[in-house]
């Protein structure tokens, strides 16, 4: 009932998430490769999380989508605002069989030209420091941060994004 | 489908929006929630704001806000999350509107609709069993208690609501 876009690159589509992804997102939730994503969890939790990406849409006018390759879906990503944060943030995560494909970076930048194709001029990410997967993510999309601790937050800081002219 | 609205007597039963978020914070930052895992923190308050709203694109189902015209008064409405074994209809009313009966009528409007939107025998409410005013609520709905307990919460009874014939 709520309009999300499909959003296609190269070996991607960003869609919405729906119940039939639930399995492999509790199933990555449970597992340590989570770890930078408040997990591991408990299915109770997995679901309230995976129920929150979705109902952001509406709540906000923007969200996060289901990354899926051709066999289903193998991470998400997307653009949330929680109120105890600062501003809008752009987030990826890749359950353990799609990493080092490049993945996360090829949808993150069209997550990224979507929320700029809406008229947005800023975006950042929060990274923490010792999570170097998504740093390297970061800075192929061409972010750099300050590397002060975020208030909310003091394992994280900011990686600001290029501005829409920096991304053409 | 298009999310419903519900009218009753003194409520409307609506979808959450942005608008409803400070008094849900706070709600759910108060000692209100002890029977149902809280107090929050304002992020998992957040998560929990956005889980409520985004459970009615998964189920086709999901819980309203409660507006008596002043804004949002309580919460209330169906979910089915998959650790517990069947559709539960919660209810709460935050604390400066309640002892109005607030909770009763909307669950009763919420509970009618909800036996339009699904087939299955009973709906239940899983209710900590030293809530007392939740179980007062269930018995005013015509809820019973046949002594069950909730798999997915040892503390919790299952108050049933039988499909009316």
């Amino acid at each position: 009932m709520t309009s999300i876009p499909t959003l296609k690159t190269e070996r991607l589509i960003l869609r919405a998430l729906q119940f039939d992804d639930f399995g492999p997102y509790a199933d990555f939730s449970a597992s340590d490769a989570s770890v930078f994503v408040s997990g591991p969890m408990d299915m109770r939790s997995a679901w309230r999380h995976f129920t929150s990406l979705i109902g952001h849409w509406p709540v906000r006018g923007y969200g996060w989508w289901a990354v899926d390759d051709g066999s289903g879906i193998v991470g998400t990503c997307g653009i949330h605002y929680p109120p105890s944060h600062l501003e809008p943030e752009l987030g990826w995560v890749l359950f353990l069989q799609a990493r080092g494909k490049g993945f996360a970076t090829e949808a993150a930048k069209a997550a990224r030209d979507w929320w700029y194709a809406r008229g947005e001029t800023r975006l950042s990410s929060n990274i923490a420091f010792d999570n170097s997967p998504s740093i390297a993510v970061a800075r192929r999309l061409g972010a750099t941060t300050d590397g002060v601790p975020l208030a909310h937050n003091r394992d994280c800081s900011a990686w600001l994004h290029p501005g829409p002219e920096g991304t053409l | 489908m298009t999310p419903p609205t519900l009218t009753t007597e003194r409520l409307t039963l609506r979808l959450p929006d942005m608008q409803d978020w400070p008094a849900y914070r706070a709600f759910y930052a108060s000692d209100a929630t002890r029977f149902t895992g809280g107090p929050y923190e304002p992020k998992q308050a957040w998560s929990l704001f956005a889980a409520d709203r985004g459970h009615w694109d998964l189920k086709g189902f999901g819980w309203f806000m409660l507006d008596d015209g002043s804004g949002a008064v309580g919460a209330c409405g169906l979910h089915h999350p998959p650790h517990q074994a069947e559709i539960e209809i919660g209810w709460n009313t935050f604390p400066a509107a309640q002892g109005k009966g607030y909770a009763t009528e909307a669950a009763s409007a919420a509970l009618d609709w909800g036996w339009t939107v699904t087939d299955a025998p009973r709906i239940v409410s899983y209710i900590d069993r030293d809530n007392g005013a939740s179980k007062a609520v269930a018995k005013k709905l015509g809820a019973s208690w046949t002594g069950e307990m909730a798999t997915h919460d040892a503390d919790c009874e299952i108050w049933i609501h039988e499909r009316p014939a």
